[in-house]
């Protein structure tokens, strides 16, 4: 009797600790033992304050285990990792809950997508979001599926918007407080965005923020015609939250059709901007528009970067942002306010931009029915990979494509809906998406860099050049680590000060997501995606 | 009546199945009118990722060259239009009948365009010419020598009029996969071969041997990438007649890949 309730009071022990409340969310940066978010805080910096691995033991780093997917869809998700247990997605949407010490597997949730549904670029899932004892999942058919952290079983499961339309839900969600936000992709396909806010305990929508202003609204006027009806403005990476200003911020992706300007005059607001939202009501308190007009497809979904800067002398609540049209900007969170921005990589969009941040753009470097040759190319001067901030360096840190061009061709496009909506094409020597293998593309191309910018003036301080372009996303640590992979199947630290390599592994598959650190029992792991599968690594136990 | 509507259904999407009672699936829609609603549609839904004239983009490869990795049959592109190909960007495209046909009709109509159709030559006679005046070099079909690149899927990348261009001048293209490397250890051992792939630390090379070297960028005092061809050009070599039969054999290769 006394082992079973020993056994009891452990289970309930366990059960417990597997609570993850909105205060722990919120405070998640105490617990850098843990990875609770998608981007491991709510302001997003992806930095730890783990200190066991640290520049002079990095080298010694030997691998723990590895995940193996059942897919063999690009893995672009970030695990969680909560008291010892680590949360993943098997693409498209399986979700995997294993022990983050031995990588042996607990549970699996299996998805059953319908025939039919049509993402733009892979069947993809960017990883799930935890609150008290739920995890929280979007699916491809723009579903949101609430899930038993203990079974894996299936508590609730809402329809969030029309599949059939082009409408899916790739990112991440996010939970703040009794709430899960989530957006939806689909800007290739004709859909009118939006992030929405659901109850976290029902699945009953809570608020909803068009990312395309309707009649009557401000910012309508921005659309010609009705043009707005099927302009994209799609959601597809988590956002961030401060919760001192109770703002949640989300960036807008581009507008349809993306490569035919001309059929949708005007601003095009909310495509390509930052959004901070209410996150009782979501309402809009301001936003930020990146690349009005945008002819390119620079959708500026990143993932916003709150950082507390000494700026010109005065504490400022600021937003750092690696925008895909090629520039940094420096925001302040609280009122939008413009305070910096810097190109960090050839563009040849833009003249510039004015005092109030907004480009000043090249009228003749719209796309034509010819081809029209600008940088950086469709993939962007960065994209959705997560950058870093370290309060500790107090630099900013993110993956760029140099030297990049695209050709943009445009021409008419009718709407049908679920159908592909771009209005042209992009050719680039480049692979967008999916890494060749055998790479033999010189840097006449282009090519991948890590760069670390001060935010003061959005200077390069230093930068580590790559023969392939990258999709991995930055991880920075309190002891001056930064982690980071790329396509050539590579993982490695570089020193966070000067850039410099410390320590390199060859996994072989292509990574196309951000790195995670976490402990238990005191032994610090950091783990990757890499092809196919989830690698692990930690110090050699002593 | 429900069996009775899915039976007319299969016989819209495979009429040639239903006509014929076979598995080979024919694409009965090729007329002029079918192309041209064919070109539409492969300009809003296909030419975002395959490219405008599908050469194709980096997003997706060219279907100009008569050949295709998941299978050149109507059947086959039927397949691959309407089911995708997973684990790629390529998704399941929820077209009627009618229009993947349509569009199927377009796709071969790009190749035809480009060449890939166009095969003057007797690919018998050109195997027999390679045979003599390429193999030293090149590897095609599983035999020949290994300083030059293996053509034996060139077929698949190249057009004719491409492939016409690199033989009577060999520099005017020389596609960055058959670029060569000249290199000297820090120990001053000099070493060339075929840039077969390169990342951040290292080159994979073949050297005129065949041997495939793995040389760590750190190791090396001095390295050059050499974009040249080596080969010669065969212009006033081969007669026109001689070139049509190599480049025959060279797409009909292709085909059998």
């Amino acid at each position: 009797m006394m082992w079973f309730k020993t056994a009891l009071w452990l289970g309930i022990a366990l059960t417990l600790r597997a609570q993850v409340s909105g205060e722990r969310l919120r405070d998640a940066a105490r617990e850098p033992q843990n990875w609770l978010t998608y981007n491991g805080s709510y302001a997003s910096t992806h930095h730890s304050a783990l200190s066991q691995l640290r520049p002079d033991n990095v080298a010694r780093l030997e691998l723990k285990w590895v995940w193996q997917a059942n897919s063999l869809e690009k893995i672009e998700a970030t695990p969680l990792v909560v008291d010892g247990v680590m949360y993943l997605t098997d693409p498209p949407n399986d979700v995997v809950a294993v022990d983050a010490r031995t990588g042996r597997v607990f549970w699996r949730y299996r998805h059953e997508l319908p025939a039919g549904v049509v993402p733009c670029c892979g069947r993809v899932n960017r990883g799930v979001a935890m609150l008290g004892n739920t995890l929280y999942l979007g699916t491809l058919d723009a579903r949101l599926v609430a899930l038993d952290v203990s079974t894996g079983r299936k508590r609730w499961d809402v329809k969030i918007a029309e599949y059939e339309q082009g409408y899916s839900l790739t990112l991440a969600p996010l939970a703040i407080r009794n709430k899960i936000l989530v957006g939806t992709a689909g800007g290739e396909l004709g859909i009118r965005g939006f992030i929405a806010a659901y109850d976290a305990e029902t699945g009953k929508e809570a608020w909803r923020f068009k990312t395309i202003p309707e009649p009557g609204e401000p910012g309508h006027e921005t659309w010609k015609g009705d043009s707005w009806m099927h302009g994209g403005a799609s959601v597809w990476l988590t956002g961030s939250y401060d919760p001192e200003l109770n703002l949640t911020y989300w960036g807008i992706g581009n507008p349809g059709p993306d490569w035919n300007p001309a059929l949708r005059q005007g601003d095009n607001l909310y495509s390509d901007s930052v959004v901070a939202l209410d996150a009782d009501t979501g309402q809009l308190k301001w936003h930020f528009q990146f690349s009005p007009h945008d002819g390119f497809d620079y959708d500026s979904v990143q993932i916003p970067v709150l950082a507390d800067l000494n700026w010109k002398g005065k504490p400022r609540k600021a937003m750092l942002w690696g925008n895909r049209n090629g520039f940094f900007y420096v925001l302040d969170r609280s009122t939008g306010e413009f305070l910096l921005g810097q190109p960090f990589v050839k563009q040849t969009w833009a003249a510039g931009l004015d005092e109030r941040g907004r480009p000043i753009r090249l009228n003749d470097r719209m796309p034509t029915a010819e081809g029209t040759l600008t940088y950086p190319g469709v993939q962007g001067g960065t994209n959705w990979y997560a950058p870093s901030y370290s309060p500790v360096t107090g630099l900013f840190y993110l993956t760029a494509w140099e030297d990049y061009p695209g050709v943009y061709y445009s021409w008419e496009q009718d709407y049908e809906a679920g159908k592909w909506f771009a209005g042209g094409s992009v050719r680039s020597q480049m692979p967008a998406i999916t890494r060749q293998e055998i790479r033999t593309l010189g840097s006449e191309v282009g090519y991948g860099t890590i760069r670390a910018l001060d935010p003061a003036t959005g200077q390069r301080v230093w930068e580590y050049r790559m023969n392939d372009v990258s999709d991995s996303g930055l991880l920075t640590t309190a002891t001056g680590l930064l982690f980071s992979g790329n396509r050539e199947g590579h993982f490695f630290a570089l020193g966070a000060r000067d850039g410099k390599l410390l320590w390199n592994r060859y996994l072989g598959g292509q990574v196309a997501s951000s790195p995670v650190t976490w402990s238990v029992d005191g032994q610090q792991y950091v783990s990757i995606a890499s092809g196919h599968a989830i690698f692990t690594f930690g110090l050699p136990e002593r | 009546m429900r069996l009775k509507g899915i039976a007319a259904l299969v016989v819209f999407c495979f009429p040639a199945l239903a006509q014929h009672g076979s598995t080979n699936v024919v694409n009965p829609y090729t007329s002029r009118e079918h192309a041209e609603a064919g070109a539409k549609l492969f300009r809003s839904q296909c030419a975002g990722c395959h490219g405008p004239d599908g050469t194709g983009t980096g997003a997706g490869p060219t279907l100009t060259s008569g050949t295709f990795k998941h299978g050149g049959s109507d059947e086959a592109l039927f397949g691959t239009i309407s089911k995708g190909v997973p684990g790629t960007s390529m998704p399941p495209f929820s077209l009627s009948g009618l229009q993947t046909w349509e569009l199927i009709t377009h796709v071969r109509a790009l190749g035809i365009a480009h060449g890939a159709s166009q095969i003057k030559g007797d690919p018998q006679a050109g195997a027999a010419i390679f045979r003599a005046n390429c193999s030293r070099c090149h590897a095609a079909a599983g035999e020949g020598g290994l300083s030059g690149p293996d053509l034996t899927a060139i077929g698949t990348k190249r057009s004719s009029a491409e492939l016409r261009e690199s033989l009577t001048n060999p520099d005017a293209v020389v596609a960055s996969e058959y670029w060569s490397v000249a290199a000297t250890t820090s120990t001053g051992r000099s070493i060339r071969g075929i840039r077969l792939n390169e990342d951040t630390f290292s080159y994979q090379i073949r050297d005129e041997n065949g041997h495939l070297l793995s040389l760590q960028k750190r190791n090396l005092k001095d390295v050059e990438l050499i974009r040249r061809s080596p080969m010669p050009s065969f212009a006033g070599k081969l007669s026109d007649t001689q070139m049509d039969d190599v480049i025959a054999w060279l797409i009909s290769l292709g085909r059998q890949q």
